[in-house]
């Protein structure tokens, strides 16, 4: 009994130092200063690395920038190009309704929301131009008196030119008769 | 037990300042902290590191820490615990423990006090690997000197009276643990 007491605490002593030294490590000599020029680096690195990221960011809302105005610009351009194109249709009915811009660029273009761009976003009617027709009066359709005219000239030609040239004559004829009894006519009234 | 902030509220400090006395006053803590479970120094230098790195992410708060030692205690203990997750239990051969257990009947028997050798820190290691956690965890805070129950309960936020119990059912297991290997190999020198 009094062995065993002895071993229980001869054990108990022993574990007491072991877990004592089991503890106490001691760390290679410069710890600290190992510690702080890690933590310098770390802070240079993390500093360095928010710099990098506000830099991306930056680039990216410029670049989200570029990308509106070159989006902006290009819907102008194809306002424009749609207005242009309408225009000469709206032209020739200008006189019966004035021309609507079109819904879906005014939609892309809100006036309300650039307001800055409102002059240039508003779609400008260009000043109409004369027709530049090749010919004028403009050609239209024949009529049905007109088209029995031109078949006959088309299938009897030679008969056609004698009966235009009897009939420029017989114009002729009566052109003199006219001016032969306006004459007659002068002369009676300076007699009287 | 008085906590004491980092710094004092008289003195004002630049947050790097405040992080350079942490260094230089709880350093040598962390690292305890970390070898105790990690037992292999480079490895407790890597924790003891990455422990004021996380620590640096909180240098402009570092002022308003109430208790500094046990909340950098927190860090490394957790710190250490992740990382010694990622590595294999501390295990040791049958001819490792006979040798051990040799030793240790001879310690036993001579009154004076020796070091502990290589075999007998590897035994006495796998002995409280084997604890179960709680106990385990508790016994490994108990034997950094830094650290008194009161601040091993906050570290591990249980109570101290719990953190007392585990450590006495701790020590109860080992000395169970150690008297059964010594009747079992010490008598075959």
């Amino acid at each position: 009994m009094e062995i065993n007491d002895n071993n229980k605490d001869r054990l108990d002593r022993w574990l007491e130092g072991a877990l004592q030294q089991y503890g106490n490590a001691e760390p290679r000599a410069g710890l600290e200063s190992r510690i702080l020029a890690n933590l310098e680096s770390a802070d240079k690195r993390a500093s360095f690395d928010r710099r990098w990221w506000w830099a991306l960011a930056a680039a990216a809302v410029m670049v989200c920038i570029a990308i509106a105005i070159w989006m902006g610009g290009g819907v102008n351009h194809l306002a424009k190009e749609a207005v242009a194109r309408d225009m000469p249709a709206t032209s020739s009915v200008a006189t019966t309704k004035p021309s609507k811009p079109n819904l879906a660029l005014r939609k892309v273009v809100n006036p309300a929301t650039h307001p800055a761009r409102r002059r240039e976003s508003r779609p400008r009617i260009p000043t109409a131009k004369e027709p530049r027709l090749e010919q004028f009066p403009s050609a239209r359709p024949l009529s049905e008196q007109e088209q029995m005219l031109a078949h006959y000239v088309r299938d009897f030609p030679q008969q056609a030119v004698l009966v235009a040239q009897a009939q420029a004559e017989r114009q002729k004829e009566l052109a003199k008769l006219v001016a032969d009894e306006s004459s007659e006519i002068g002369s009676d009234q300076q007699e009287r | 037990m008085a906590e004491q902030a980092f710094v004092s509220e008289a003195v004002m400090m630049a947050p790097e300042d405040v992080l350079e006395s942490a260094v230089r006053e709880h350093a040598r803590l962390v690292y305890r902290i970390a070898y105790s479970v990690l037992r292999n120094h480079h490895d407790a230098e890597d924790a003891t590191q990455e422990t004021f790195v996380r620590v640096l992410r909180y240098k402009k708060k570092l002022e308003g820490v109430r208790d500094p030692k046990t909340w950098l205690a927190r860090i490394a203990w957790r710190v250490a615990v992740e990382r010694s997750r990622k590595r294999p239990e501390i295990s040791m051969s049958e001819t490792e423990a006979a040798t051990a257990a040799i030793e240790l009947r001879s310690q036993l028997a001579s009154a004076e006090e020796r070091t502990l050798g290589k075999e007998m820190g590897e035994l006495l290691a796998s002995l409280i690997s084997a604890l179960p956690g709680p106990l385990r965890d508790a016994l490994r805070l108990s034997t950094i000197e830094e650290l008194s129950p009161t601040e091993i309960a906050k570290v591990l936020g249980a109570s101290e009276a719990s953190v007392r119990s585990r450590l006495f059912r701790a020590r109860q297991i080992l000395k169970e643990k150690l008297s059964a290997l010594e009747g079992s190999y010490g008598n075959q020198r």
